[in-house]
């Protein structure tokens, strides 16, 4: 077994201090590792000199909060003996690593395209489906143009008669180049840009950027800016969870708890606009701090606003998860055991829901976190039901943690730090936890303390497989409440 | 002079049918804490269909194009044998709640032809399952009409309207006659026990449970299809119309609409049969009829506003649960009979 390097979220590291492995041991070793029940954080590849392909594995190990950084190289023969044939979690990122660079994972079931790159290498892999096989499924397409409020992507779903028996996922469609354009131009003004990654997911992917350019320039910041850091990433996850409860109810026909969260929801940004100056957060968090403080006449009002959410989630929740009608929809709908949820290495939100407690809060924390004891929620049944509740029960969990952080009183010291010049040859990877679970950034700095490589991996790109996955053996008409219940992401996906 | 009241009525249904998709919506939206749109809004939006041009794709033929212009007169003709309001119908013959069945079912087949002619997977699905429950459903409508047949003895819709009426009047009349009292809790008191002598009470109350099932299965009505659904593969009367467009989505408009307010007259009718005396003047009866319409399109949504939509394969369970209602009666009568 190689080397590896043991890093933190967050703490920026020299290159040099990396272990450079053979691609073949890499490969072993990462096989072992996941088997030992480390996630893989990040996979990718970038070209380095004379056709040369760096490939760095980043592995999260949640037993001691560390990170496992490796990296190899691979030249002339750009091809390795694919891993997913052994741990299936990694067959998204060996498809995107043979998208981006070339580097041929051998034996690799299915190396589709992950998204519509220019002069991809994928393509063509796209007409040669693996599973197609099964006694000639009856196709049902759905997509890429679907319903006014769903975002692109292509659901071929094979079926018999009205079951499910897989779903073939095809994303890519909101593909903008989210990380070439962060090789490009100042590292410092790219908020704007990771702002738009995801238009739900705001915070979580402004403080992965923010905190990885702190950590490169080495700033330390005010308990104040992670204070506020911290309130608005939780009321991100209170909206959002009520926007996907808002639309489980929908998805069923209820009409009381589609308007009562949607009402909820809107409360809840109102008070996110009086905090940023813009209802999804954008224009908040930036490097170095926070563009805006908190003052006592917003904290009351948030405070107030959370006072009506936390009494009115209390009746609909009771209605919605006591209404047998509703429990027989949602019940036993698109299981997904703790078994697959590892095979497929499912984070966040889902895993919480079949009562593996994966939460970067608590495994890999950042920020107030890392002194403000964080315990995940869990529920077992990995059902549509589970996703639901796990929600209801998030929504209460970080209205008392904004409570407990707003009567601390620590909102003391300055927004803004002045963020300094980049480490030369340095990375970093950030985690931070989005409301649908861990967004992670890595940031690779060159000599001239220029942005070498970002990556970007948001959470949908771990769990679209989990879809398709719960559901197999699902009627059709259940399908999109099932989609609703996952609340991915395909731009965060798309990049 | 008689056909020209027996079409105002029947123009009186159609007004019915816009309203009560207004309502049905209205009922909705205030259950949701909104205002909703206008009453009138399904006519609005037929109008603006109207004006728009259409696409039709260029894979379909020429069914696909009939398919529309086929449901809508079908729905048309199907009215034209129902008693509204009282009155007679405009056609009137022995056997016509057979037409009326089978003039639905033929622009059912239409719109199933017209839905499969698009080729496009998602319609396919949707024909296939309103197929499938409108099978289910058949049944329980002949063995409501045959139950009522075999209460009156008569075979026309109109007819077995009108009997039914007639029975339970001439008790009315005659117990309150009898008891010498007046009064609303008298004249309630006295009319259930007529109801109940009169031996219709049971089965009216049976066939227009039926009905309204038929409603809300026919009319894609919540628990058992949901048309504020935006997601396809959900629908099931939804998704058989997404390539019309236009002329043609507006006659599917007004077909849906119809259908509403026909099953909708079957249930008024057996409902005013009991409540309403034959001595009852025309125009009366037909304010009355207007306003039972509306509480059976508030009932409808109601129900589409605090029940939950079901699972797909659990469907034809509710939908056969019709056809042993209407087998219950059925058997109850052949028993008392015997």
């Amino acid at each position: 077994m190689g080397k590896w390097l043991t890093a933190k979220n967050a703490r920026a590291f020299h290159r040099r201090e990396i272990p450079l492995l053979h691609m073949d041991e890499l490969a072993k070793d990462l096989v072992r590792f996941l088997g030992e029940g480390l996630r893989v954080v990040h996979f990718y590849g970038r070209a380095g000199v004379e056709g040369a392909v760096t490939i760095t594995a980043v592995l999260a190990d949640d037993t001691d909060c560390s990170l496992l950084v490796s990296e190899a190289h691979i030249k002339s023969v750009l091809k390795y003996t694919s891993m997913t044939v052994k741990e299936h979690s990694l067959h998204l990122f060996e498809r995107e690593l043979y998208e981006q660079t070339g580097v041929v994972p051998e034996r690799h079931p299915w190396l589709k395209p992950v998204r519509s790159e220019p002069g991809s290498h994928a393509v063509v892999q796209i007409n040669k489906p693996p599973l197609y096989s099964t006694g000639g499924p009856h196709e049902v397409s759905w997509g890429p143009v679907r319903s006014v409020t769903a975002e692109s992507g292509h659901f071929r779903l094979l079926c018999r008669g009205e079951e499910i028996l897989h779903i073939a996922i095809q994303l890519g469609y909101q593909h903008r180049g989210v990380e070439r354009l962060f090789r490009t131009g100042n590292p410092m003004n790219k908020a704007s840009l990771v702002e738009s990654i995801a238009g739900d997911t705001v915070i979580a992917h402004a403080w992965a950027y923010a905190m990885a350019i702190e950590a490169l320039s080495g700033i330390t910041l005010s308990k104040k800016a992670e204070m506020m850091r911290s309130v608005a990433l939780e009321l991100e996850r209170i909206a959002m969870h009520l926007e996907c409860l808002s639309g489980i109810s929908a998805g069923i026909g209820f009409l009381p708890g589609a308007s009562t969260y949607g009402r909820l929801r809107t409360a809840v940004i109102d008070s996110m606009l009086r905090l940023s100056g813009c209802r999804f957060g954008r224009g908040l968090v930036r490097p170095g701090g926070v563009l805006s403080g908190v003052g006592s006449g917003v904290r009351e009002h948030v405070l107030r606003v959370l006072d009506v959410v936390d009494h009115d989630t209390e009746i609909i929740n009771a209605y919605l998860f006591g209404s047998t009608g509703v429990l027989s929809r949602l019940e036993g709908t698109g299981v997904i055991t703790p078994a697959q949820v590892w095979e497929a290495g499912l984070v966040g939100i889902i895993a919480k829901s079949t009562g593996l407690p994966l939460d970067s809060r608590a495994d890999q924390p950042f920020g107030v976190y890392e002194k403000d004891h964080f315990t995940p929620i869990t529920v077992s049944s990995g059902d549509v039901y589970a996703r639901a509740k796990i929600r209801a029960l998030e929504i209460e969990q970080s209205i008392k943690i904004i409570r407990k952080w707003f009567h601390y009183g620590m909102m003391i010291g300055e927004n803004m730090m002045e963020p300094t010049l980049l480490g030369a040859g340095q990375m970093v990877v950030t985690m931070v936890e989005g409301f649908r679970g861990e967004v992670s950034h890595a940031i690779i700095t060159g000599h001239n303390s220029e942005i070498e490589y970002y990556k970007v991996v948001d959470t949908s790109f771990h769990n679209w497989m989990g879809l398709a996955l719960a559901a197999r053996g699902i009627g059709i008409s259940d399908f999109p409440l099932c989609n609703e219940s996952f609340g991915q992401s395909c731009c965060g996906h798309d990049l | 002079m008689v056909l020209a009241l027996a079409l105002s009525r029947y123009f009186l249904m159609i007004a019915m049918a816009f309203l009560m998709a207004g309502v049905i919506v209205k009922v909705k939206s205030f259950w949701a804490g909104r205002y909703g749109p206008p009453v009138l809004q399904p006519l609005y939006d037929v109008w603006k269909l109207l004006r728009k041009g259409h696409v039709v794709s260029g894979t379909t033929s020429a069914v696909f194009g009939a398919a529309p212009s086929i449901t809508l007169a079908s729905v048309l003709s199907a009215g034209l044998v129902l008693p509204i309001g009282g009155g007679p119908a405009v056609l009137h013959f022995s056997g016509d709640f057979v037409f009326f069945a089978y003039v639905l079912a033929l622009g059912r087949f239409f719109a199933v032809l017209g839905a499969m002619d698009t080729g496009n997977s998602l319609e396919g699905m949707g024909a296939s399952r309103d197929v499938t429950f409108s099978a289910l459903l058949e049944p329980a409508f002949f063995v409501i009409m045959g139950t009522l047949s075999m209460l009156t003895g008569l075979t026309s819709i109109t007819e077995i309207y009108s009997m039914a009426a007639s029975m339970v009047d001439f008790t009315i009349l005659a117990s309150i006659h009898s008891t010498g009292s007046s009064g609303a809790m008298t004249y309630i008191a006295e009319a259930v026990k007529a109801w109940s002598y009169s031996g219709l009470f049971v089965p009216v109350l049976c066939s227009n449970i039926v009905l309204m099932i038929s409603i809300i299965v026919d009319t894609g009505r919540m628990p058992v299809d949901d048309t504020a659904a935006h997601d396809e593969l959900t629908m099931i009367h939804g998704v058989m119309v997404l390539d019309n467009s236009g002329p043609d989505m507006a006659m599917i408009n007004v077909a849906r609409a119809m259908k509403i307010a026909l099953m909708g007259t079957l249930v008024t009718g057996l409902t005013m049969g009991l409540v309403v005396p034959t001595w009852v003047s025309g125009a009366l009866c037909l304010v009355i009829y207007a306003f039972i319409m509306l509480i059976v399109a508030a009932a409808i949504g109601l129900i589409e506003s605090v029940t939950v939509r079901m699972r797909l394969s659990r469907v034809p369970q509710f939908v056969l649960g019709a056809s042993s209602i209407a087998l219950i009666v059925l058997s109850a009568l052949m028993i008392g009979r015997s």
